[in-house]
């Protein structure tokens, strides 16, 4: 299993140290990676001491892997700055696509460059072979409205035996199901319910004489301060679900940031679309050898959403 | 000098508080019994010879990590050869038991090379939901014309965490439940547009195929029904889903996009009403989750009588035994059709 992780891992990048190990009097100072979770890409840096004959080298270095997405080449002394005229994407007549870095437009007074290959992992389980990840399923804490997050990295010593200077992983997704259902319950008021059953039966009745039954009962529906505006309070509540909303009742703490939400269903129910039982909080942490766990914390600040229910229930007057 | 914890770092913060030795151990207070309990150790800026972890039922170890050589005896982890230094990480599984709450310390035993154990003492609250029927008696009346039920079953959860239930008739009861039709078509209408949809989705991200192939195998079987094999598996399932989803904006707005065209498609003004009503219905009570809100008994003389069967679960889907109440007669001055979770009096 961790071979074949290292495999899927660093395939490319171990191709490039291989291509660089063979250059004469060039030396390779140091290797950085990062893996950037939500794009499943893996960003490979090296820094690389060449000799001053470098760029007289002709013939361009090619790197060729279908994976790889973008290649870039930086000059670090006397300051670092990308060298947009060193490499290019090159496609072969054929279709053959491979990247080169053309040593001759490397700047006369570089000797120290660095060079990013980034380049996609097709692996929908990587993260799960990397990275344990658990959390709170029922909210705890004193107000009962935190959920726990929690990942660790499963084979630090995988990462650590390639011996790069410096390993992250970036945005690892713990995805929480906060449960929005109790505040509802506690919120809507049942008049207001009530009153949605009525106009249903109501609409819904096809026999002409009971239609004529069901007058007074629409008569009386017609005098309710919130007559007509039912439908305004579902599209309201139904807003305060929308990630952009949803996401002011959120925090989340220590290692891990908010990035997103969406409404969530409950397993084998139909979903719900205007108002869920409860909403997938995704949260992100990055982790790295030096810091191989990451805890945080997602409190729900149901108050606040309870008061916003409140807001639009009685700004209609209900 | 001794390592110290991350909280009693001196403030303002010095850089070289940094190099001081420290430990940090990881425990959440609290969880659901049945779902996995993460911890783990951290420590900068000084040798571990070995850590010691112990703990009680019904914590079980699950996995070790960053450990080259490990020992479990019982309750007790013994962790010599470290893989990299500065980190052990673990997981626990936990499991239901009769307790409604359990605390569980897990005491975190660290060695250093000159003999000084360092110790760190950790709890983690296990709870769960329980479900308490009381039936006060076995005649149940209702009143046709106001809807009124004399007699109802009452139902509170006196745990804590949520309670997700099924209202069933048994096979022994002459009276059934059914659900009304025009929800039952419904479902299928909405079923058949959401798998062109979820098709569709699964063409533009291939990497989605086999979560939609999966799901539908899933959406076959019976969720109360699962095996403890399967509930585990299916859980897992719910976990990548989410996390492919998490990886890919386009895909999950896709996603969620697929289940509000099938309903939209599905749903007249009318409809969306009944569903609100619907989700109301299904809270009916405080940390209480009923899946069949509609299902409805049907009474077609005047009497009758009824057995009902309660299936129940968590949210970590952990098996709870099936609750076979006892017969009920059921009486009304006319044949009627009542929603059956109107038959309980919710706490």
């Amino acid at each position: 299993m961790e071979k074949e992780l290292a495999k899927s891992l660093f395939k490319v990048a171990e191709y490039v140290y291989k291509i660089w190990e063979k250059i004469p009097r060039t030396k390779i100072l140091n290797q950085e990676i990062t893996i950037n979770v939500p794009e499943s890409i893996v960003v490979y840096n090296l820094a690389v001491s060449i000799p001053s004959s470098f760029r007289s080298i002709r013939s361009p270095i090619e790197i060729s892997a279908p994976s790889i997405i973008r290649l870039s080449a930086s000059s670090l002394h006397p300051f670092p700055r990308t060298v947009r005229e060193a490499t290019r994407e090159v496609v072969y007549p054929g279709g053959h696509k491979t990247y080169a870095l053309f040593p001759e437009f490397l700047p006369p007074e570089c000797d120290l460059i660095s060079l990013t290959t980034s380049y996609q992992i097709d692996d929908p389980s990587l993260l799960d072979d990397l990275v344990d990840r658990e959390k709170g399923h029922e909210p705890s804490g004193a107000e009962r409205n935190e959920y726990w997050m929690h990942a660790q990295l499963k084979h630090p010593k995988v990462l650590h035996d390639f011996g790069f200077g410096r390993f992250d992983l970036n945005d690892v997704d713990v995805t929480v199901d906060v449960g929005v259902h109790n505040e509802l319950k506690a919120t809507l008021p049942p008049p207001f319910i009530s009153r949605l059953k009525t106009f249903f039966s109501v609409m819904a009745e096809r026999d002409p004489r009971r239609q004529h039954l069901a007058l007074p009962k629409l008569r009386q529906l017609a005098k309710e301060k919130t007559a007509g505006r039912e439908f305004k309070i579902l599209v309201d509540l139904e807003g305060l679900f929308m990630p952009g909303t949803f996401s002011k009742y959120v925090e989340v703490f220590k290692d891990f940031r908010y990035s997103d939400c969406y409404k969530g269903k409950e397993c084998y129910e139909l979903p719900i679309e205007i108002i869920p039982k409860k909403v997938n909080v995704i949260s992100r942490a990055d982790l790295t050898l030096e810091k191989p766990a990451a805890q945080g914390t997602l409190i729900y600040k149901n108050n606040l959403l309870i008061e916003a229910i409140r807001d639009i229930i009685s700004s209609s007057g209900s | 000098m001794p390592p110290e914890s991350e909280t009693t770092l001196a403030k303002p913060l010095q850089a070289k508080d940094f190099l001081k030795p420290r430990i940090f151990t990881y425990l959440p207070d609290e969880g659901l019994q049945g779902e996995n309990i993460p911890s783990h150790v951290l420590w900068d800026n000084m040798k571990v010879e070995s850590v010691l972890i112990s703990f009680r039922p019904p914590l079980k170890i699950k996995d070790v990590f960053n450990a080259e050589s490990w020992d479990v005896r019982d309750t007790t982890i013994v962790i010599d050869k470290l893989e990299v230094e500065g980190y052990v990480g673990l997981s626990f599984e936990s499991n239901k038991v009769s307790d409604l709450e359990v605390t569980v310390p897990v005491e975190y035993l660290i060695k250093l090379p000159n003999g000084d154990i360092i110790k760190e003492v950790k709890k983690v609250r296990l709870f769960r939901p329980q479900l308490e029927l009381t039936v006060p008696t076995t005649s149940v009346s209702i009143d046709a014309s106001t809807g009124f039920i004399k007699g109802r079953i009452r139902a509170k959860n006196v745990g804590r965490g949520t309670l997700v239930m099924r209202i069933s008739a048994a096979e022994d009861s002459s009276i059934k439940l059914e659900t009304p039709p025009e929800h039952r078509e419904f479902v299928e209408r909405f079923m058949s547009d959401l798998q062109i949809e979820m098709s569709k989705l699964a063409e533009e991200f291939p990497v989605f195929k086999p979560y939609w192939d999966e799901m539908l195998i899933w959406d076959k079987k019976e969720f109360m029904e699962l095996s403890a094999e399967e509930r585990s598996k299916f859980m897992q399932y719910l976990i990548n889903l989410a996390s492919l989803l998490a990886g890919d904006k386009k895909l999950l707005q896709g996603f969620v996009e697929a289940y509000a065209k099938a309903f939209a498609k599905n749903t007249e003004l009318i409809e969306t009403v009944r569903r609100v009503i619907s989700v109301y219905e299904s809270l009916v009570a405080k940390d209480i989750l009923l899946l069949n809100p509609l299902d409805e008994v049907i009474l077609s003389d005047k009497e009758g009588e009824l057995v009902l069967e309660i299936s129940q679960t968590d949210r970590v889907l952990g098996i709870y035994d099936d609750v076979k109440l006892p017969r009920i007669k059921l009486a009304s001055s006319q044949g009627i059709r009542v929603p059956a979770y109107k038959l309980f009096e919710w706490g």
